[in-house]
C-alpha cells in the first residue's frame, strides 16, 4: 500500500473533484445571475428592457394615469362652479330680488344719516329675509361654498349673505368683487386668505346686471379649497400609503394641506408655505411631466405634475407623487425573494453536483491511488474497472499495462541473473578449458607409459578418461549455450542431411531407430548447430528409455514449414514439468547442467523456426521442430 | 619416422610443458615459450619445423606474433591454437598463412596424425 498518509492522499485527489464541482456550480451560478440580471436590466441594445425597466415604467403611467384624472377632476369642479355662478346669477328671481331689496336698503339710507347704512334696520325687512333665507337655502343645496355674498355692484357692501353677520361688510377692496366688474363674465379670484381666517379660500365672482344693463350687483361664493378641493385630491389608494397629491399656486405656495410633515418636524400650513421641492416648483412654472426628485420632506419621489391655467394670472400646480422606496418596495422584494430562490438552487445544485463528482470521478481516484502504489514500485496494484466508458477502458488498460511491467520485470531480472550467470559461466567454461586439456593430455601420456604393464590401472585410467570427458561436456555445453554466433547457412536437402547425421550419431543399445524422412525440401541451415540440436534431442531420448524403447525421427513438409519430429517412448515428461524444460539449467537427470534442450530452442529459434514438445507420462515424448522454408533475413554462404 | 622439432607457445605453462612432456613421448624435440617476445627471442636462435602457439598470448598476442615469425621465416610452419573463435583475427592469420587453427582443447589423435602428415 501506498504509505502517503491518508488525509494528504484524499486531500490531493480532490483536485479534480473540487475542480469539476467548482467549475459546474460556478457556471450554474453564472448563468443563474446572467438570467437573474437579464431578467431585471434587459439586454442593453435591444428593446427587451427588463423587469426593473417594465417596473418602473407601470409605476410611471400608473401615476400619469392618476394625475390626468385628478387634473380633469379638478379643471371638471373649477368648471362646475363657474357653472354654479353662472346658474346663481342667470336667475331672474334672483335678480328681482336682489333690485327689490336694493331698492328698499336705498331707500332706508336716504331715510338715515346721510351716508350710513343702518344695517340692522335691513335685516327687518321681509325682501332681505325671504333673499337671506333663499341664499342660506343655496348654500345648502350647494354644500361646496363657505360662503355666498351679494355685493353691491356700485358702493361694494355685502347686501344679503348665507349668514347674516356679513351683512353689511365692504367688498369695494376686494380683487374678488372689483375683478367681477371688470367683465361681464365669471371671475376667478386667486386664492388668499381673508383677515382672522388661514383657509385657503378661492373666490368667484361675477356681475349681475339689470335688463336695463346697469351694473347691479356682484355675486360672490368662497370656497374653502382644503376643505373642497383636498378631499378629491385623495380619493382611491392608487398611490400607496405615503404617496400624495397636492395642489401649490403659480408661486409654489401650498393651497391644500399635506400629508405628511416637513423635514424638521413642523406641519406645513396652505398659504403659507412655500414648496420648493422640484415637483411643485415645475408644476406650478408651467410644467408638465413626470420626474424621479426629492419631495418637501427630502424623500425621493416619483412625481407627475401638471399646470392648471385657471386664469392667464395664475393657476395651479398639481403634483402627484409616490414614494420610491414605497413604490419599489414589492420590486425589491421580489428580487430579494429571486435571489433566495436562485442562492437555494445553488446549493441544491452543489449538492447535486457533488454526488455526481464523487461517483464520476471515484474510478479515476481510484486508478490514480493505483498509480501512486505503482509508483511505489508495487507492482500488484490494480485499478477498479467500475464503467464501460473510457475510464473504465483506462483502468482495464492501466491493469493490462501493469501486468505486463511485471512480467517483463520478472523477465528482465531472469534474463540479468542469466546474463549473468552466462558471464560467469563463460569465464568459468574458458579458464576450465585449459587445465581440462592439460589433464587431458597428462592423462594421456600416463595412460601412454602405463598401459600394458599394470591392467588394474588400465579400468582407473578409463574411468579418469571418461571423467575428463564428461567435464569438457560440460563446458562446452556450457560455452555453446552462451554462444550467440551468426548461423552460417547453406542450402541442404533436409532428408539427405538427417539420414547423414543419424548414421552418424552413437546408437544407444535396445533402442530402435524408425526414420520417416519426406520432408523434400532444401533449407538454408547452419549444419553444425542443426546437428548440435539433433545431438540434444536424440541423446535426450536416448536418456528417456533407459531399458530401451524406440526412436522415431520423422521429417515431412507442411504449408511453408518443414516439421521435423523427435519421438521416443520413454517414460514421458511431467506435465509440470513441460512448460519449463526450454528453460535454461532445468534438468530432471543426475549429471548434466540442462542447457541440452535450451540450446536446441536457441537454434532453432534462430533458424526463424520453432520447437515444441507434447508428452504423456508412460507413453513417451515428441519434440516438434518447425522450420519454415524461407528464413527471414539470414545470412547464406555458398 | 623422422624426429621433428616442435615449439609449444602458450601462456598456461602447465598446457605448454604438458604438451611439450607428449611430444617428446612421441618421440620429438620440443621446447616451450610463455609469451610471445620469449617466443620470438628463440626463434631468433633455433630452427623448428612446427610451431604451435596460442592465439591468447600476454603482450603481443599471438597472432601478432605469428605474423613477425612469419616475417622471421617465410617457410615457418605454424598452428595456431585457441580455445576462443575470434573469427576476424584468426582469418588474417589463415589468410598470412599459418597452417591451420587448432581448437582447445586438443583433440589429441588429431594433433597426433597431423603430426604425422608432416614427417611424411
Amino acid at each position: 500500500m501506498s504509505d502517503l498518509p491518508a488525509t494528504r492522499r484524499k486531500l490531493r485527489l480532490r483536485g479534480i473533484q473540487s475542480r469539476l464541482i467548482v467549475y459546474f456550480v460556478g457556471s450554474f451560478a453564472l448563468v443563474m445571475a446572467a438570467v437573474e440580471l437579464v431578467e431585471y436590466f434587459g439586454v442593453p441594445g435591444t428593446s427587451f428592457r427588463g423587469q426593473l425597466s417594465q417596473d418602473e415604467q407601470e409605476a410611471t403611467a400608473t401615476l400619469v394615469l392618476i394625475a390626468d384624472l385628478k387634473e380633469d377632476r379638478l379643471q371638471w369642479w373649477l368648471a362646475e362652479r363657474q357653472r354654479d355662478l353662472t346658474l346663481l346669477t342667470n336667475d331672474q328671481a334672483h335678480v328681482v330680488a336682489v333690485r327689490d331689496l336694493m331698492q328698499d336698503v336705498d331707500r332706508l339710507r336716504e331715510q338715515h344719516v346721510a351716508g350710513e347704512t343702518p344695517w340692522s334696520e335691513v335685516r327687518k325687512l321681509p325682501s332681505y329675509r325671504s333673499l337671506q333665507a333663499r341664499v342660506h337655502e343655496i348654500k345648502c343645496n350647494y354644500g361646496e361654498y363657505e360662503h355666498i355674498l351679494v355685493v353691491d355692484a356700485y358702493s361694494g357692501d355685502v347686501v344679503v349673505a348665507d349668514d347674516d353677520a356679513s351683512l353689511g361688510a365692504n367688498w369695494r377692496r376686494s380683487p374678488c368683487f372689483s375683478g367681477a366688474l371688470k367683465t361681464d363674465r365669471e371671475f376667478i379670484g386667486d386664492v388668499r386668505s381673508r383677515a382672522g381666517r388661514d383657509d385657503p379660500l378661492m373666490c368667484f365672482s361675477r356681475l349681475v346686471r339689470t335688463p336695463e344693463k346697469a351694473p347691479l350687483c356682484v355675486w360672490i361664493v368662497e370656497v374653502n379649497l382644503d376643505e373642497m378641493v383636498r378631499p378629491m385630491l385623495h380619493t382611491g389608494r392608487g398611490l400607496g400609503e405615503r404617496g400624495e397629491a397636492l395642489l401649490v399656486d403659480q408661486d409654489g405656495r401650498l393651497l391644500t394641506s399635506l400629508k405628511h410633515r416637513l423635514a424638521d418636524g413642523r406641519p406645513a400650513r396652505p398659504l403659507e408655505y412655500k414648496i420648493t421641492a422640484e415637483p411643485a416648483r415645475r408644476a406650478a412654472a408651467g410644467e408638465r411631466g413626470t420626474v424621479e426628485a426629492r419631495d418637501y420632506r427630502g424623500e425621493w419621489v416619483l412625481a407627475a405634475y401638471r399646470h392648471i391655467s385657471i386664469t392667464p394670472e395664475f393657476g395651479w400646480g398639481l403634483v402627484v407623487k409616490r414614494d420610491l422606496s414605497e413604490l419599489y418596495a414589492p420590486q425589491r422584494w421580489t428580487v430579494v425573494q429571486t435571489s433566495t430562490i436562485c442562492l437555494a438552487g445553488i446549493l441544491a445544485v452543489t449538492g447535486l453536483v457533488v454526488l455526481v463528482a464523487r461517483n464520476v470521478t471515484r474510478p479515476l481516484r481510484a486508478l490514480h491511488g493505483a498509480a501512486q502504489e505503482l509508483a511505489q514500485d508495487n507492482l500488484t496494484a490494480r485499478a477498479p474497472v467500475e464503467s464501460n466508458d473510457e475510464v473504465g477502458e483506462l483502468a482495464d488498460a492501466f491493469n493490462r499495462m501493469v501486468a505486463r511491467l511485471a512480467e517483463q520485470q520478472a523477465a528482465l531480472r531472469r534474463q540479468e541473473r542469466l546474463a549473468a550467470l552466462g558471464q560467469l559461466t563463460a569465464t568459468v567454461s574458458h579458464e576450465l578449458r585449459n587445465p581440462l586439456g592439460t589433464l587431458r593430455t597428462a592423462l594421456y601420456i600416463v595412460a601412454q607409459r602405463l598401459r600394458g604393464q599394470d591392467t588394474s590401472l588400465d579400468t582407473v585410467l578409463d574411468r579418469m578418461e571418461r571423467s575428463i570427458v564428461r567435464c569438457d561436456a560440460i563446458v562446452s555445453e556450457l560455452l555453446e549455450y552462451n554462444r550467440l554466433r551468426p548461423l552460417d547457412v547453406q542450402p541442404t536437402e533436409l532428408d539427405a542431411w538427417l539420414a547423414e547425421t543419424l548414421d552418424e550419431l552413437p546408437q544407444r543399445p535396445a533402442v530402435t531407430l524408425h526414420r520417416d524422412l519426406r520432408a523434400a525440401a532444401t533449407l538454408a541451415i547452419d549444419r553444425e548447430r542443426l546437428r548440435r540440436c539433433l545431438v540434444n534431442l536424440v541423446s535426450n531420448a536416448g536418456d528417456a528409455m533407459p531399458r530401451g524403447g524406440e526412436l522415431t525421427v520423422s521429417a515431412h513438409r507442411d504449408d511453408g514449414h518443414v516439421l521435423i519430429d523427435i519421438a521416443d517412448t520413454g517414460c514421458g515428461i511431467l506435465p509440470a514439468d513441460l512448460p519449463k524444460i526450454f528453460e535454461p539449467l532445468f534438468s530432471t537427470k543426475s549429471f548434466g547442467v540442462g542447457l541440452g534442450l535450451c540450446i536446441v530452442k536457441q537454434i532453432v529459434e534462430q533458424h526463424g523456426g520453432r520447437v515444441s514438445v507434447e508428452s504423456q507420462m508412460g507413453t513417451g515424448t515428441t519434440f516438434h521442430v518447425e522450420l519454415p522454408l524461407s528464413p527471414p533475413g539470414e545470412q547464406h554462404h555458398e | 619416422m623422422s624426429k621433428l622439432r616442435i615449439f609449444v607457445v602458450d601462456d598456461d605453462r602447465d598446457f605448454a610443458d604438458t604438451l611439450a612432456d607428449l611430444l617428446r613421448l612421441e618421440g620429438h624435440d620440443a621446447d616451450t615459450a610463455y609469451s610471445g617476445e620469449d617466443a620470438l627471442a628463440q626463434l631468433g636462435t633455433q630452427q623448428y619445423d612446427l610451431t604451435l602457439l596460442d592465439v591468447r598470448l600476454p603482450g603481443r598476442n599471438g597472432v601478432e606474433s605469428f605474423l613477425e615469425m612469419r616475417r622471421l621465416n617465410p617457410n615457418a610452419q605454424v598452428y595456431l591454437m585457441t580455445a576462443f573463435s575470434v573469427e576476424g583475427l584468426v582469418d588474417r592469420a589463415l589468410a598470412s598463412g599459418a597452417r591451420g587453427v587448432l581448437a582447445k582443447p586438443l583433440d589429441l589423435h588429431n594433433l597426433l596424425s597431423m603430426i604425422n602428415c608432416l614427417q611424411a
